[in-house]
């Protein structure tokens, strides 16, 4: 059988030392400066071929806002406390994801379904720190 | 095929307003008063939007220049008032300014 070496099989998701048994996880980065974050102040005096204008929104977005997330599924009793803080790590067949070895968290949203006939699954949306 | 709308500059008895987003012109407005004349009450407005400057006065209303468009598929000229100024503020965004003018037919 061929290699697929971009398939998510061996992944481990671990916070701190405990490690979950995940089923799915995504990682969302954004960028707070992206010019789509930015002020469109084109107006119809540019030529034809001009770039679009942009400028900087006056406020900053929030500090704790770090554009950077990670929501992730798994199997399991616990449900993960919201607010809480740790460091989070992926690892793909013993390897660290890239940028994704003990990465500062804080929980922003967690839940626990109790379902019949069915495992009991979590979810859990980290914020990551920026590095 | 279509003009581009770019490299529009409008000016109000020589005063540019700056930095123009969008331009709405409803000419015509009511039919004329008697039979054997053009005279109407209402000849249409002229609504403009612009991020910098309008480049008029609330002591300017009421005034008659003329508003002329040059560029981007609307050159054209006319005899406005100056009627109405709205500035608009909105939270982490650019102020905002619109401006209406009555056409004037003579």
């Amino acid at each position: 059988m061929a290699d697929t070496p971009h398939d998510g099989v061996g992944t481990v998701l671990r916070l701190g030392a405990t490690q979950y048994t995940v089923t799915n996880i995504v990682i969302q980065f954004t960028d707070p400066n992206a010019d789509a974050e930015k002020i469109d102040v084109s107006h119809l005096g540019l030529t034809t071929g001009a770039s679009i204008l942009t400028q900087d929104r006056p406020l900053q977005g929030s500090v704790s806002d770090t554009g950077r997330t990670v929501q992730f599924d798994y199997l399991g009793k616990s449900i993960i406390a919201d607010a809480s803080t740790g460091t989070c790590s992926i690892t793909v067949g013993g390897t660290a994801l890239t940028g994704f070895s003990a990465v500062a968290f804080t929980v922003n949203a967690s839940t626990l379904t109790l379902a019949t006939n069915d495992a009991i699954r979590g979810q859990a949306t980290l914020r990551l720190a920026r590095v | 095929m279509a003009t581009a709308c770019a490299g529009v500059t409008v000016t109000w008895g020589g005063q540019s307003l700056q930095e123009v987003v969008d331009i709405k012109v409803n000419a015509g407005g009511s039919l004329p008063i008697g039979r054997d004349s053009t005279f109407s009450l209402d000849a249409g407005t002229i609504d403009i939007a612009c991020l910098h400057t309008a480049n008029v006065s609330l002591a300017e209303r009421g005034l008659k220049k003329t508003l002329a468009f040059t560029g981007g598929g609307l050159t054209c000229s006319t005899k406005a008032v100056f009627q109405t100024l709205n500035m608009a503020g909105k939270l982490n965004d650019v102020a905002r300014y619109n401006v209406t003018y009555r056409i004037v037919m003579e």
